[in-house]
């Protein structure tokens, strides 16, 4: 039996579904791939965007070369606006849950910091001042805020933290959504 | 038209990120002292089943082959598991996160802070303290005599797990 859809006024037509997630599975891999190669070679500066740029283009290429006639012909083109959205859709899940893991991987959590520290230590322990200065030798408050300026959060003017407007709209939103679900924040 | 059940098919991790969202913010609302974590996850399992309905029920209107609907099927709950790490994140940020505290710091005082201000209200030494304390109220470290030992938990394997990644992504000569 052949896996196939049927197409309205077109009769039946030829799709083997595995294709489209071998495709949608292939472009993710391919993009990590991409990153880890480059990675190698040199971190970029601002890495969150670089990832988003390598994801993007490679589901653009991606996309361009599923719709080539000899791509089709091989049986590995995408039919259908659908089809393409399906493993678009897929793309920027992974991309975008990659991002957010890759944050953690980028920027070393404290507290993750110090568990790992202490477990190095086996039964011998470490002291609360051993733990406080390894934590406070990476200053976190400076961390974050040279992040928030980097991130074009904030500007620094003349001693002052003051938002920019895309650091008010993504406080807004934060403020916003925290009230929505009865929570208060942390840190 | 059978054709019209594959966008349903489609669309489906979205309709079950939707379907977490909006299941989330009202259990949060109604119950307001219990974990937010856990509502999260009931959420998150909510979205789960519309997924998995969806796709089951979009592949059963269309001719398809069982290994072509367990690989839709494979296919929808990895995006949409994916999405729900993404909304779980930014739920995250919302209840812990240092940065985008002070950020709202900044916004409820009118949109300027002094840097003094801010060293201030988030004194290094006290948030180190806060995070020693709050490691060691769930359990993950053991304070004992003065001293602090690493206990086996979840969240060490995580943190193990992240300095596997950090090496695996960043190479041999990241700082880990």
């Amino acid at each position: 039996m052949e896996s196939h859809f049927r197409v309205p006024d077109s009769g039946t037509r030829s799709i083997p579904t595995m294709k489209v997630s071998l495709i949608a599975f292939a472009l993710t891999l391919s993009a990590f791939l991409c990153h880890w190669i480059l990675w190698r070679i040199h971190v970029p500066k601002r890495q969150t965007a670089a990832l988003l740029t390598i994801f993007s283009l490679v589901l653009l290429c991606g996309w361009a070369a599923c719709s080539l006639d000899s791509v089709k012909d091989a049986g590995w083109g995408l039919d259908g606006p659908w089809q393409y959205l399906h493993v678009g859709i897929f793309h920027t899940a992974m991309m975008l849950g990659y991002v957010v893991a890759y944050s953690a991987i980028e920027e070393k959590s404290p507290s993750m910091t110090i568990l790992s520290w202490v477990a190095k230590a086996g039964p011998d322990g470490r002291t609360r001042d051993q733990v406080e200065m390894l934590v406070l030798g990476k200053s976190p408050i400076e961390n974050r805020l040279q992040a928030m300026l980097r991130d074009r959060m904030v500007e620094l003017r003349e001693g002052h933290y003051v938002l920019t407007a895309k650091g008010q709209n993504w406080a807004a939103v934060f403020r916003w959504w925290a009230s929505l679900i009865n929570a208060e924040s942390g840190g | 038209m059978a054709f019209a059940w594959y966008p349903i098919v489609v669309l489906s991790p979205v309709f079950a990120l939707a379907t977490n969202c909006v299941t989330h913010v009202a259990v949060a609302r109604m119950s307001r002292n219990k974990s937010p974590y856990r509502t999260i996850v009931r959420s998150a399992i909510a979205g789960l089943v519309v997924v998995v309905a969806l796709t089951l029920l979009g592949c059963d209107q269309l001719p398809l082959m069982r290994h072509d609907v367990v690989a839709y099927l494979v296919l929808n709950i990895a995006a949409y598991l994916a999405l729900s790490f993404d909304y779980f994140s930014f739920v995250n940020l919302c209840l812990t996160s240092l940065r985008i505290r002070m950020l709202r710091e900044i916004y409820n005082a009118g949109g300027s802070l002094a840097g003094d201000h801010l060293g201030r209200l988030y004194d290094d030494r006290s948030l180190t303290t806060l995070r020693i304390d709050r490691l060691v109220r769930g359990g993950h470290l053991v304070l004992q005599n003065g001293r602090l030992y690493s206990q086996r938990s979840i969240f060490l394997k995580i943190a193990k797990l992240f300095e596997w990644l950090r090496w695996f992504v960043l190479g041999p000569t990241a700082d880990h």
